[in-house]
């Protein structure tokens, strides 16, 4: 690498940096050539022609498969064009309705989703059929327009109240009794 | 490329394995599904306490068969969902209810298979003129306990090869309510050649047929491919769920006869079918072996626990000339 003087180095990284801006491809110079191959005066004179063929690869530049739809208003064929999500207030309620699930129904629990929307979504309807029990079915007063109106209309809040207020009064009950069980233990021991 | 991972296998202790009832199945915490899709354990009370969910309350294990009553996870006839695309092409996320689940999009609107839920979307378009042109799209929730692909998608599989577009070559169809869904996925540029041998399975699978377009059935026997050579092209994946002592010879076969070079194959093991005094986890490494001797590279493997017992999928691409 001491083969060649500064001087060269920086014409070359000058080159080098054009070349990967995009702009236009510089054809490699005889002063190149000795970069690349043996620094040998001799070998020099053979590798031209060489050098003819070898291009310099234009760097394409890598674009992530969430950039190169940006702006698409479909997900595209992979997805039989799954429109873009239309972003109503209601719907980014829903959507933050929907990452907190674990905390309407701490007993299943489920993936925490991403906090922002999805790109790609659209909002349907569970079709109902006639040979589902009826439990499987919701009332005509129960379907709601929303998924935050249904789970507001369907979230039984007396039941977490009441297990909040059943493990209150455990721990209320055991502050003084349970304090003075442990004494009692302590005197009958000595 | 990664190489070949064994995969799962962890959590299966005695989950809805050996309890008498089925026990109460998957915790949703340790499994890392694909996209927040988590299995349901087996046999559960279906709602209402009803006995386990269409077969007797004894069987255990699993929990799937006889209709996707009740649908997955309190989905009520009625309710509001979000679908969302999943990581694989042609396979959407639904969310909302108790627990999300799969769906692909259905090529008949209007009609189940198997009597699986089903979820409307009004679509609509703006015109050039200004007027709007609303269309009903349709999805089909897709149950990981009834179809072994989807149990593997639940299961977080690295790729299932099949997308928009691409034809498929089914082994083991039965009455074709999976292939319904491999046909929803491949859409209507794709094609899906469904084998099946048995004559009454054959019958409900020409029947779902009629309706779609993109599904070629074929009654024969798997093992001797020459038989519906004039029908099935070259194909991009072949699927095989045919749960029989030979099954990596049977794959192999039709790969050799209709599989491009660099192609996918998945092969559903059964273990008990393979060999029932084996332990699960040999039989499939020694499938393993006998898939790399067929010249199919394998990719990955994992386990379909939570939805089906000593089951695991192993993928692969097949290098016919490495």
């Amino acid at each position: 690498m001491a083969g060649f003087a500064d001087n060269d180095v920086q014409k070359l990284l000058q080159q080098a940096e054009e070349r990967l801006s995009g702009g236009r491809i510089i054809p490699k110079q005889a002063s190149t050539a000795s970069t690349t191959a043996k620094p040998v005066g001799e070998d020099a004179k053979v590798l031209p022609p060489k050098q003819e063929k070898t291009q310099v690869r234009v760097p394409r530049p890598q674009v992530a498969a969430s950039e190169q739809r940006k702006g698409k208003n479909t997900a595209g064929p992979e997805w039989f064009d799954l429109p873009k999500t239309d972003l109503t207030p209601e719907f980014k309620r829903d959507w933050q309705l929907l990452r907190m699930r674990n905390v309407l129904d701490p007993k299943q629990q489920r993936k925490t989703l991403r906090a922002s929307a999805p790109v790609y979504s659209q909002v349907g309807r569970i079709i109902a059929s006639p040979t589902d029990p009826y439990s499987a079915r919701l009332g005509s007063r129960e379907k709601k327009k929303t998924l935050s109106e249904s789970i507001m209309s369907a979230h039984n809040d007396t039941k977490l109240a009441s297990k909040y207020s059943s493990i209150q009064e455990t721990k209320r009950q055991g502050r003084k009794a349970f304090y003075k069980s442990v004494v009692a233990k302590r005197r009958k021991r000595n | 490329m990664a190489p070949f991972t064994a995969r799962g296998g962890r959590g299966g202790g005695g989950r809805g394995g050996g309890a008498p009832r089925g026990g109460r199945g998957g915790f949703g915490g340790g499994r890392g599904s694909a996209n927040g899709v988590r299995g349901r354990g087996g046999a559960r009370g279906g709602p209402g306490g009803r006995g386990g969910r269409g077969g007797p309350p004894g069987r255990g294990g699993r929990g799937g068969r006889g209709g996707a009553r009740g649908g997955p996870g309190g989905m009520k006839g009625g309710a509001k969902v979000v679908i969302e695309p999943h990581r694989h092409p042609g396979v959407f996320v639904v969310r909302g209810g108790k627990e999300d689940g799969i769906a692909t999009r259905n090529l008949t609107p209007g009609e189940s298979v198997y009597g699986e839920k089903r979820i409307s979307v009004d679509e609509s378009v703006e015109n050039s003129d200004g007027t709007t042109t609303t269309t009903k799209v349709e999805y089909r929730l897709w149950n990981p306990f009834r179809s072994k692909l989807c149990a593997a998608i639940a299961g977080g599989a690295d790729d299932i090869y099949i997308r928009p577009g691409s034809r498929v070559l089914y082994l083991g169809a039965a009455s074709g309510t999976s292939v319904s869904h491999v046909a929803d996925l491949v859409g209507p540029t794709g094609f899906v050649y469904a084998v099946e041998f048995s004559n009454r399975s054959g019958r409900d699978l020409i029947a779902m047929a009629a309706k779609r377009p993109n599904v070629v059935p074929i009654v024969e026997d798997a093992r001797q491919p020459v038989r519906y050579r004039m029908v099935v092209p070259m194909v991009d994946v072949i699927f095989a769920d045919v749960a029989q002592p030979d099954q990596a010879r049977i794959v192999a076969m039709n790969a050799n006869w209709f599989l491009k070079q660099g192609g996918g194959v998945l092969i559903s093991i059964k273990a008990n079918c393979i060999d029932s005094t084996a332990p699960a986890a040999e039989v499939f490494a020694s499938e393993v072996q006998k898939m790399r001797a067929e010249s199919i590279k394998p990719k990955f493997q994992l386990t379909l626990e939570p939805f089906e017992r000593d089951h695991c999928l192993v993928a692969g691409l097949y290098m016919r000339n490495e």
